[in-house]
């Protein structure tokens, strides 16, 4: 390092100037040629003022000695003042020259040296003082012409480096518009700093941290500081995201999965994001895993953000889970209710997918699934029976739920609006492919055609519709089995528990109903969730005249 | 008669990891052989170290009676579940202090022969066979909630590959605090031999298809790596182990 920093500084061309300088201060005496302008301005100015009076002196006299004899003055301040208009020549030469253009250059040494000539005959004639301003000029113009020499190159270097950094600028961010941050990088690293250029590789290591690849951020931000020592806050980031990675290396390795959150860093680090998504805070565990507050930054929508973790699948399964999840998200994404959660987006970062849908405000409806706190029963009919008006609209399109159940309905009770929620997720979340000695998900509310793997239809919602009804007016579902497989065998073989066991007020109509939508065979039940919608319509409505009479 | 036993274990073609253990130990005489599969679940770590852990304890606990040899079928049996319930426990144990491998747990199938007389005990689905010439007969019953659901006919055999539930086990080591085995007995006849397998077996070569696989090779060894090989090549999905016990 240092001996590059001499070679360049020793064998530049701006040193050889300076040494130019030293000469003319300590050699004018022994380089004639330096006092060629001086000895020429002094003939012009004598030639001029002679008067004829005899006592010229031969030529051969030095020059020093013909001053002399003309009686010319040679103040103190003289050499000072030599030397000062050196100096400043150098300084111009060295550092102002290189700022300027050819044209405006040349003007400006010109005006100089001429300037300083003028003065010493002005000097001369009026002041009858002698001042070697020549020398000065004699070495200002050499020097120029020196510079000339350089400053061509120079300036092409200057311009080949200014295209380097736009050319890598350019290639930078056409790379991170591809998303590949580690190849802008690369293009970035060997680049002459600039300020575009570390603006731009700041961002790739703000983007980085909020991807959670915190790892890549620092080398990142360690790059930064390589090539600028202090830039922004990079060094206090840089800081934050060790300290960051020494607390919860663990954590932080094994990333998303269902059991575990996301490790929400400190003040110092950008918060996480998700595609576009900034994450605010966990919201809940869902039927693919954990489900998170998002923000939209472009628009300030709130959102919900379900994540589906890769870690709980086997590499070579991924594959087929991606495109199913894109699927089934996709065909969510198609449903336009107001009953059904709007799904925005559907994205995927490296270790997991995850889906963006309206944040819906209220409670889900399994929080009044107990005896103790059921809702009134006309609310109930009337809920269902928009939730039923909803499922129809989606049968319609071709899509199944295929997991109705009170917590896929989230019902705010101050304005009365519901929402369905997770459209088609049971289908991405199958986990029949994942064996286990536990049971996941509980078949409670599963039709038996779809508890024997059989063709699911719309027939299968209006199923689970009805065990969600039998469930929120009576607190109990149509069977219970302390296992899956002591559950499975009753749903597929057993009658149903009647729900007047467990709530003897409910009126004939509603358990009518009730038994309709919760028949073993399809094609007994509904002939769609349109016409069990208008029976709990009928129903509410009886019900409601009933409470008020 | 003298006993020989020989096994396989492979990764499979899609699995990223081997979550089957598969051990077997046959007495200096030739006269008595103990042999294990185990297969395990729950994540990645989990099942490695669940299947491992059992086919451990219980090879452990039983091969100082390889030796001796029980004194009847009652103290066989008694032996064997004091070996599965320790085993559990010790699954348990490990569930309990350790969060990522809280999920985690196994099947098992055990075989015991002597005298002539096969004692198989098991949890899950890892199944005993019995091969005497070209018949085949599975000697263990699935402890799944679909083979609930075919013997209450509430489905077909072939609908079981489309059930949602088909893959959860009704009992495994490690799931519940009751490790209670199912035990069956057979008779061995010279040149019988008993097939313990996983189920990377069972679902990637058909049961039927076996006697024929196994008939042209001369060994033991041979007999479970073609059994191994033609699973692979059927690009079996899961772990595949065999182990197989003969008697001559």
């Amino acid at each position: 390092m240092a001996i590059r920093f001499l070679l360049t500084r020793l064998f530049s061309l701006r040193l050889v100037i300076a040494l130019f300088a030293l000469v003319v201060v300590f050699g004018a005496d022994k380089v004639p040629a330096l006092n060629v302008l001086d000895q020429t301005l002094f003939d012009l100015v004598h030639q001029a003022t002679d008067t004829g009076n005899g006592t010229d002196a031969p030529q051969a006299q030095s020059l020093d000695a013909r001053v002399l004899a003309q009686g010319l003055e040679r103040p103190d301040w003289g050499f000072p003042m030599v030397r000062a208009a050196l100096a400043l020549s150098l300084m111009f030469l060295m550092f102002a020259l290189p700022q300027l253009g050819a044209a405006l250059s040349v003007l400006l040494v010109t005006l100089i040296a001429t300037a300083l000539l003028i003065t010493q005959a002005g000097l001369m004639l009026y002041q009858h003082l002698w001042l070697p301003l020549g020398q000065v000029v004699v070495f200002l113009l050499a020097g120029f012409v020196t510079m000339l020499f350089w400053l061509q190159p120079f300036r092409e270097i200057q311009s080949l480096r200014a295209n380097v950094q736009q050319a890598r600028y350019q290639l930078g961010k056409l790379l991170l518009q591809q998303g590949q941050p580690d190849q802008a990088l690369e293009a970035l690293a060997t680049c002459p700093p600039d300020e575009d250029t570390l603006d731009l590789q700041y961002d790739i290591a703000i983007q980085q941290e909020r991807k959670r690849q915190y790892d890549s951020a620092s080398r990142t931000y360690e790059q930064i500081l390589s090539q600028k020592q202090r830039f922004r806050d990079v060094r206090e980031r840089l800081d934050a995201m060790q300290r960051l990675t020494s607390d919860s290396t663990t954590s932080l390795a094994a990333g998303f999965d269902s059991t575990r959150t996301l490790v929400m860093p400190d003040q110092s680090v950008s918060k996480p994001t998700l595609g576009r998504y900034e994450i605010d805070r966990e919201i809940g565990r869902g039927a693919m895993g954990v489900v998170y507050l998002g923000k939209d930054p472009k628009i300030a929508r709130t959102v919900a953000i379900k994540t589906l973790s890769y870690n709980q699948f086997e590499q070579t399964e991924l594959g087929e889970l991606k495109s199913r999840f894109h699927r089934e998200a996709e065909a969510a994404g198609r449903l336009n209710h107001p009953a059904i959660v709007t799904v925005y987006d559907v994205g995927e970062e490296a270790d997991l997918a995850f889906i963006a849908m309206d944040f819906a405000v209220g409670k889900p409806l399994s929080d009044y699934a107990r005896a103790d706190r059921l809702l009134p029963l006309p609310v109930i009919l009337t809920v269902l029976a928009q939730v039923a008006e909803a499922l129809d609209y989606a049968h319609g399109q071709k899509i199944v739920h295929r997991d109705i159940k009170p917590g896929n309905i989230i019902y705010d009770a101050a304005s009365k609006a519901l929402k369905i929620t997770d459209f088609g997720i049971a289908k991405i979340t199958d986990d029949s492919r994942t064996r286990t000695g536990s049971v996941m998900g509980s078949p409670l509310y599963m039709s038996p055609e779809q508890l024997k793997g059989q063709k699911v239809t719309g027939a299968s919602d209006i199923y689970s519709l009805g065990v969600t009804l039998y469930k929120l007016v009576s607190g109990e579902t149509p069977y219970n089995g302390d296992t899956l497989a002591n559950l499975t065998y009753q749903i597929l073989n057993k009658r149903a528990r009647s729900v007047r066991e467990f709530n003897p007020e409910l009126p004939d109509s509603v358990v009518r109903l009730i038994n309709k939508a919760i028949q073993k065979e399809p094609a007994k039940r509904f002939a769609s969730a349109g016409a069990m919608a208008e029976a709990m319509h009928r129903a509410a409505s009886r019900a409601s005249s009933k409470e008020t009479s | 008669m003298t006993l020989t036993a020989a096994g396989l274990c492979d990764i499979g073609t899609k699995r990223d990891s081997n979550q089957d253990t598969i051990a077997w130990a046959v007495s200096d005489d030739g006269q008595r052989a103990l042999s294990v599969v185990a297969d395990g679940m729950g994540g990645y770590e989990g099942g490695e170290i669940a299947s491992q852990l059992a086919s451990d304890t219980v090879m452990e606990a039983l091969t100082p009676l390889l030796a001796s040899g029980a004194q009847d079928t009652a103290t066989l049996q008694d032996r064997i579940q004091d070996a599965i319930t320790l085993a559990n426990k010790r699954i348990h144990t490990v569930r309990s202090d350790h969060p990522k491998l809280s999920k985690m747990g196994t099947t098992l199938v055990l075989a015991w022969v002597q005298n002539n007389q096969a004692c198989i005990a098991h949890l899950g689905d890892s199944r005993c066979y019995l091969l005497s010439g070209k018949t085949l007969t599975q000697l263990t019953r699935d402890d799944t909630v679909a083979q609930n659901m075919v013997d209450d006919g509430s489905i077909t055999l072939e609908e079981v590959p489309r059930v949602p539930f088909r893959n959860v086990l009704t009992r495994a080591l490690g799931s519940s605090d009751d490790a209670r085995a199912s035990f069956g007995h057979t008779n061995l006849a010279p040149g019988d031999r008993l097939i313990l397998c996983s189920d990377g077996l069972t679902g990637a070569v058909t049961d039927a298809d076996w006697p024929d696989i196994m008939a042209p090779a001369p060994s033991l060894e041979d007999q479970a790596r073609r059994l191994v090989d033609i699973s692979l090549d059927h690009q079996a999905a899961d772990n595949v182990s065999v182990v197989l016990v003969q008697s001559i």
